[in-house]
């Protein structure tokens, strides 16, 4: 009966459940249909596509709203749509724009693909509104002298998509755009918008391309950015084209231009970030994750529906490049921040809750503290209190065994690992979902921590050594879903017990994994410090 | 002894799902309107005795209740009550118990009228919990199409001794105007369906509504309160998944008490 939460509160509350389940990189259309007047804004990027239409400023506010839709502001971007609409009610582009927005899936495809996989993929209540606007925006371009061909091409993508016969409506759009660009190949924003759809991302850990549009993709953008080098969104789909992969560094051009063509929109702003954190600029990612933040607690201060989902994400992620850097005191504080947001009602009544920023502070804590190896902090029981929820209760009791394992407590630490095991149970019960994947792994590795403690040092760096392997292959998702490379401890319990080749081995892991990585880093430099004659 | 045996050896039992309408502890009896039982017996409001006393003290109007109905050769009683209220979201701490008057407001509705909670007394009045621009068809619309069948069934008592208020959880939305428009839209007597906006939280808390804003969106859970002539609670209940007929059994129970 705990777990039970009726239709009504997951009707009532769906927009919530979508935040909990799905990552928060972009962030959600509105569930309310944004209001109006909107306004022209600075800072927005600009970006123009000529439409169908009897007013100038139409013509402005759709801009607008394609340059918002490129910086996946969904919300503003339809307050700037329907604004459009407003002006021009026969303009069928401005219903185009809602159609695509309001569906909550503006968003590289290969996230798409990671929420399938996870099974948290959900429709979220403003989907009427985007089915809606599909089929006005097909109505309008019936009419002959209200659409061009393009425009009338650009309507049947989207309109296939939201077509909820549909079986794979995400296949289809991307059959729409194939469709318009065989008959315009140089239309940009198609050409953008298919790159979008068919980048299907890196495989972790080999980092190869996860299906041929992945690179198809990356050659559309390529050459994009030499033809269109002011456009923001070729910019943003660069990073996200070649996040994850070999060569992200690829992106570091973009990185630098972005958030100089759209300094307003939080989410521009952290999306270098992305790209600095994996190829190991790690202070350029905390510089980017901060000025989002300075800009996105502006926005939520001045609009009380903001919500606190995309905040939460990019300031978790700037407690982990702060974490990487070697700043324990930012880090915390930066955790500390979004734990102090409380939860809703509806999350606090969940039986799981991730996204919001109260359980990304929590997270950002916890993995701070294991990756400092503040033993005793972690065991204070005020430092990291309990959260009050199975997911949290498992990773609470991980990382208490892995402190009491550290300060040489073996019996401590398996009654952690107890403690642990009733919580992956009460998740399963109150949840009705599987294990996570990654608390899978944090099960292995506390086993590998005991096991040194015990003094079984070869069994632990074995236990260890598998636990980094599937650590290494967890879905790719960032910041990454596990606290900490594994392959940190191994080389630190390696070098511990005077295994130096061990150790090397799996520092240099720890750095492939999270070039400059300080806790690798520092260990290695460290040791060999004191080794070296 | 054998003769109580053979009562319950001839026994049958059924499994009941119902809102309870009110509760007398005296006579140890609870009425329900309850949902079909089967090809036993239809929908319908009916007392029930409860086996032992312990299970009906906790019981209050307009909780949704399962439980087994024994039916004996000579006797017939309820027993196993479960409470399956419909959320988990944590009531509010100013909520009011049954049998505890309500507050003073003074709210806006929506022709403008400034609305004191002293006016509703000596009526009955059913208030519920509502947004204008709420997306979900089977949360505020619907308790808006209940509240609007509500209206036909009690015609004529409508305004004289029986109120429905509407209580907007997005004043600053739901102005006046906006209200007035949704007034129409479901076909509201304005002289007996009252939508009210203003500094709606302290009434909020005081009937258990519990409402958030986040991501674009309010999030609410919904209780439909029930207000005896008295300006007391007499019933509360959770969600919008209740059947008509159960809240017009609670309305038509509160119409008949304190009737002179």
């Amino acid at each position: 009966m705990k777990a039970r939460l009726t239709i009504l509160v997951l009707l009532a509350l769906a927009p919530a459940v979508a935040q909990k389940t799905g990552d928060n990189c972009a962030p959600p259309p509105s569930a309310l249909a944004p209001e109006l007047p909107a306004k022209l804004l600075s800072g927005m990027g600009t970006v123009h596509l000529a439409i169908t239409t009897s007013s100038a400023e139409a013509q402005k506010f759709f801009d607008q709203g394609l340059a918002q839709m490129h910086s996946f502001w969904a919300r503003e971007a339809e307050r700037s749509f329907l604004q459009a609409a407003a002006l021009d009610p026969e303009a069928p582009m401005p219903q185009w724009g809602v159609a695509i927005v309001a569906g909550g899936d503006w968003r590289p495809r290969f996230q798409i693909d990671t929420n399938a996989r996870m099974n948290i993929s959900s429709v979220p209540p403003s989907m009427a509104r985007a089915r809606a606007a599909a089929r006005r925006a097909v109505e309008l371009t019936q009419v002959s002298a209200k659409a061009s061909d393009l425009e009338r091409l650009f309507v049947a993508a989207v309109a296939a998509r939201r077509n909820p016969e549909q079986k794979d409506p995400d296949e289809a759009f991307v059959k729409g755009m194939r469709a318009l660009l065989a008959r315009y190949p140089d239309n940009i924003e198609g050409q953008l918008e298919l790159s979008l759809m068919i980048m299907r991302g890196f495989s972790l850990p080999d980092k190869k391309p996860n299906a041929p549009g992945t690179m198809e993709a990356v050659a559309i953008l390529r050459g994009l950015l030499q033809r269109a080098p002011d456009h923001p969104g070729v910019h943003h789909y660069v990073i996200h084209g070649f996040e994850g992969s070999t060569f992200a560094k690829d992106a570091w051009p973009s990185c630098e231009k972005y958030p100089q063509l759209v300094p307003a929109i939080p989410h521009a702003l952290h999306m270098p970030g992305h790209i600095y954190a994996q190829t190991g600029r790690w202070e350029d990612a905390v510089k980017a994750f901060d000025a989002a933040a300075r800009s996105e607690r502006v926005w939520m201060k001045q609009d009380r529906l903001y919500g606190d989902s995309h905040h939460g994400h990019n300031v978790h992620y700037l407690a982990t490049a702060y974490s990487f850097e070697g700043e324990f005191e930012d880090a915390m504080q930066a955790g500390r921040e979004l734990f102090a947001y409380p939860l809703n009602p509806a999350q606090a009544a969940a039986p799981d809750q991730v996204g919001g920023a109260h359980a990304q502070g929590w997270f950002a804590m916890m993995r701070t503290l294991v990756q400092f190896e503040k033993w005793d902090a972690i065991l204070d029981g005020q430092t990291l209190p309990a959260f009050g929820k199975p997911r949290q209760d498992a990773w609470r009791h991980w990382a208490r065994g892995l402190a009491q394992a550290g300060k040489g407590n073996a019996a401590a630490a398996q009654d952690e690992a107890q403690a642990f095991e009733t919580a992956m149970a009460d998740f399963q019960q109150q949840t009705k979902h599987r294990e996570p994947t990654e608390l899978q792994v944090a099960r292995q590795e506390l086993k590998g921590h005991i096991e040194a403690a015990e003094g079984r040092i070869d069994q632990a760096l074995k236990s260890l050594d598998a636990a980094s392997v599937a650590e290494r292959k967890l879905l790719y998702s960032e910041p990454p879903q596990y606290p900490r490379p594994v392959a940190e401890a191994l080389g630190s319990i390696a070098m511990k017990n005077n295994k130096p080749a061990i150790a090397d081995r799996a520092f240099a892991i720890a750095l492939e994994q999270y070039p400059n990585d300080a806790h690798a880093k520092r260990t290695t430099v460290g040791e060999r410090k004191t080794t070296a004659p | 002894m054998l003769g109580l045996l053979s009562v319950f050896l001839a026994a049958h039992s059924y499994p009941v799902d119902g809102i309870v309408v009110a509760v007398d502890r005296a006579s140890q009896t609870m009425l329900v309107s309850h949902r079909p039982m089967g090809r036993y017996m239809p929908a319908m409001t009916m007392p029930f005795r409860v086996e032992g006393s312990a299970e009906i003290q906790t019981l209050y109007p307009g909780e949704r209740v399962r439980f087994e109905l024994v039916v004996g050769r000579a006797q017939s009683f309820a027993r196993h009550i479960v409470k399956t209220g419909e959320s988990e979201i944590a009531p509010p701490k100013e909520k009011l118990h049954p049998g505890e008057a309500i507050g003073d407001f003074e709210l806006q509705d929506q022709r403008g009228r400034t609305v004191r909670s002293a006016e509703l007394h000596g009526k009955v009045v059913a208030i519920d919990f509502i947004y204008t621009r709420c997306p979900l068809p089977n949360v505020c619309p619907r308790l808006s199409a209940n509240f609007a069948a509500l209206q036909r069934r009690f015609r004529g008592r409508i305004g004289n001794d029986l109120l429905l208020v509407s209580i907007t959880v997005d004043p600053q939305f739901d102005t006046v105007p906006v209200l007035a428009a949704y007034a129409r839209r479901w076909g509201a007597d304005d002289a007996g369906w009252l939508f009210l906006t203003g500094d709606v939280a302290p009434i909020a808390a005081q009937l258990g509504e519990v409402y958030w804003t986040d991501e674009g969106a309010i999030g609410h859970n919904s209780i439909t309160s029930i207000i005896g002539r008295d300006g007391r609670l007499a019933a509360a209940v959770d969600g919008s998944s209740w059947r008509l007929d159960q809240l017009s059994a609670l309305v038509e129970r509160a119409l008949e008490e304190g009737r002179e």
